[in-house]
């Protein structure tokens, strides 16, 4: 979930380094940095307090991410930090992403199925759901028992629900929507 | 239980599962970021549009009221308590709806149209939205038929016309239902359907007026609308909508609907709660910006319509509770200014004793006249003016006998005429009656008699009508005039009867 807050930052920090030539670096250090922030606490904890002072939370960032960083993104690191929305960190990198799958025309599908899928199956599933959504899919699969049977397909806000339980309630208000009338 | 057969069964489920296919189904979800106080805000949704119909889990819906950057604020309609945070929520791509047509007459509906008295489920398969455009100028006509409403204040002083606004504004206590609930009840046999919206009343007082109603056989083509005051916000907010689409598949089938709104009040109070939970900017009285197009848009709805799409009619009662008579507050000035008039009632003349307790020198109908019946028209004038001139020398009646002639006889008249507009609850009168008895105060028949005998001599006059003299009765309803034979009939009937009346008081 992100707010305003971090979708501000993290357009006019996409802006700001898409089109540079080291972007794929840029984009590669974030992924590391998110990974970090999950999962190490204590840099979570520190960037979030609000008692350890400004400058000393960039000594501290400088002494870190300085030789590591890349230029850009630890200049974003003072910038945040300096504005005091160093705790949106987390959520600016995940809309940094979300931006980067709209420039890579990439869509994260989650795919839950009551059973395993065999190999040949993901494939073709991938196959047709590219077609469906005409971007390139990177699916998550999942298993769901609670299904019954079939599958169920999460692209963004949209869902392709093609699961026994979802037939099962669809049934229901079928049979339900007679007995209203007659 | 009468025995099945199993072919019939399986004849029924065939009919019933055929058409029901294995598909994949699409839809939209968001997730609740957060729920408490009948709102609910939601992250994902992007496509949402406004006022969009909201699936949320345990069957409660809701609309989106709010579409903000990064969430959607949407009102419930359910117990809140079913939602919990995190839950996902369905688009369903429609709006809110209720069901229209004759099946709702006689019962006792919430505002979704989900029936309330028990009597089973609404059979109707004709919806209608809740939020509808109202018509453009081409689509209307001015109003020409009279809508009675059984009052002689009213139908002779302030006409109300099909397809108007009048609003009915008053203190607490000074009978404004009971004017309201009268209307309904004159409409019996006048091919007028009447829906009772009650907005945040209690529920005693609810099942009262439907009590009423029964007794007087008035629920026949009536529907009543309950949002009361212990239901939430967002079903106090959609009520009048909601009765004033079913009254418009009335008026849209060229048939006749009136439409009560008790009260406005409470609706915008209803409507503040929910702005507010929303986090809209408050303005004057904490009330949204909107709250002036929040009433105009829904009495904007009754319309006559032209006699090319069935010159049907939509008549909307508004009611408005002031407090201490103070006018001047914010939703009354608007309602007053939205509406074609308004009938004041004051609570000084309700405790004087003067019932229905309406103010009928400040009352006005700004377009009721055109509608009204020839007749009433031509002894409503003499009426007024009596009346007027009585009010500015009311004040001097304590003087007694050191008044002059003519002003005893001004006061005389005065004090007749309101006698004679005072008129019993759930005791509507036809029109022709009301003139019979007006025409008699304002030709001065009553002046002889003693004010305390007023009440007796009018329902005596009416009872000796209707026995002995039902022509002159039947042709004022007819004629709808009344003509030089007429007046002449009225006169002769009317000397006679004072005359008889005099010697049986004075016995």
């Amino acid at each position: 979930m992100v707010d305003k807050v971090a979708r501000r930052y993290a357009t006019s920090l996409f802006r700001a380094v898409e089109n540079l030539k080291d972007f794929l670096k840029i984009s590669s250090d974030l992924k590391q940095l998110l990974k970090l922030i999950i999962e190490n606490k204590e840099l979570n904890l520190f960037l979030r307090s609000p008692i350890i002072s400004k400058g000393k939370k960039i000594a501290i960032i400088k002494e870190l991410f300085q030789k590591k960083l890349n230029k850009v993104l630890f200049d974003f690191l003072t910038i945040l930090i300096q504005n005091n929305r160093e705790y949106a960190l987390e959520g600016i990198i995940e809309e940094f992403f979300h931006l980067k799958d709209i420039k890579d025309n990439v869509l994260r599908v989650k795919i839950f199925s009551a059973v395993e899928l065999s190999a040949k199956e993901k494939k073709f599933l991938i196959k047709e759901l590219e077609k469906f959504a005409k971007k390139k899919i990177i699916p998550e699969f999942f298993l769901d028992s609670n299904l019954i049977g079939g599958i169920k397909i999460f692209l963004g806000d949209y869902v392709l629900d093609g699961s026994v339980k979802r037939q099962l309630e669809l049934l229901e208000l079928k049979l339900n929507e007679y007995t209203l009338i007659s | 239980m009468p025995e099945l057969k199993s072919g019939e069964i399986t004849a029924v489920l065939l009919k019933q599962l055929t058409g029901f296919e294995k598909k994949i189904d699409l839809y939209e979800v968001g997730t609740v970021l957060t729920v408490g106080d009948d709102v609910a805000r939601i992250y994902g949704l992007e496509k949402c549009k406004a006022s969009e119909l909201i699936e949320f889990p345990h069957g409660v819906f809701g609309i989106a009221m709010n579409l903000e950057e990064d969430n959607v604020g949407c009102i419930l309609f359910g117990e809140s308590y079913l939602v919990k945070e995190g839950d996902q929520v369905r688009r369903t791509g429609r709006i809110a709806s209720v069901p229209v047509g004759e099946s709702l007459l006689g019962r006792v509906v919430n505002p979704l149209g989900e029936p309330l008295d028990g009597k089973g489920d609404i059979k109707t398969d004709k919806y209608l939205p809740i939020e509808r455009k109202a018509l453009g100028v081409i689509q209307r006509q001015p109003v020409k038929e009279p809508l009675q409403t059984g009052l002689k204040a009213i139908d002779s002083m302030i006409p109300i016309g099909r397809g108007q606004r009048e609003l009915i504004i008053g203190d607490r206590q000074t009978g404004k239902t009971a004017i309201a609930t009268d209307t309904i009840i004159n409409q019996r046999g006048k091919d007028v359907y009447c829906i009772y919206v009650a907005i945040g009343q209690k529920g005693s007082t609810v099942a009262q007026v439907v009590k009423n109603l029964m007794d007087a056989n008035a629920m026949e083509y009536t529907t009543v609308i309950s949002a009361t005051a212990s239901d939430p916000a967002p079903l106090l907010f959609i009520a009048p909508y909601s009765g004033a689409t079913m009254g418009e598949y009335y008026r849209d089938n060229g048939k006749h609907a009136l439409v009560i709104y008790d009260d406005l009040t409470k609706h915008a109070a209803a409507y503040r709660e929910i702005s507010l939970l929303l986090r809209r900017p408050p303005g004057r009285e904490a009330y949204p910006g909107d709250v002036f197009y929040l009433h105009s848009r829904l009495l904007e709805r009754a319309s006559k319509l032209s006699d090319e799409l069935g010159g049907g009619s939509l008549t909307a009662l508004p009611v408005i509770e002031t407090k201490e008579g103070d006018v001047s507050a914010y939703i009354p000035t608007n309602v007053i200014s939205i509406t074609d008039g308004q009938i004041y009632l004051e609570s000084n003349l309700f405790n004087a004793g003067v019932r229905p307790a309406i103010n009928v020198g400040i009352s006005v109908s700004r377009v009721g006249g055109n509608a009204q019946i020839k007749a009433m028209k031509k002894i409503a004038s003499s009426l007024r003016l009596d009346l007027a001139q009585y009010r500015e020398l009311e004040a001097f009646a304590k003087f007694g006998s050191d008044l002059d002639k003519a002003t005893l006889q001004q006061l005389r008249r005065g004090e007749r005429l309101v006698e004679i507009l005072k008129q019993k609850q759930y005791a509507p009168m036809e029109v022709e009656k009301q003139v019979l008895v007006i025409y008699a105060a304002t030709r001065g028949y009553l002046d002889t008699l003693p004010v305390e005998s007023i009440r007796q001599y009018e329902t005596e006059l009416l009872s000796e009508a209707e026995n002995l003299h039902n022509d002159i009765l039947k042709d004022i309803a007819d004629k709808k005039d009344l003509d030089d034979d007429l007046i002449s009939r009225l006169d002769k009937f009317l000397k006679d009867f004072t005359e008889k009346f005099k010697s049986t008081i004075n016995k």
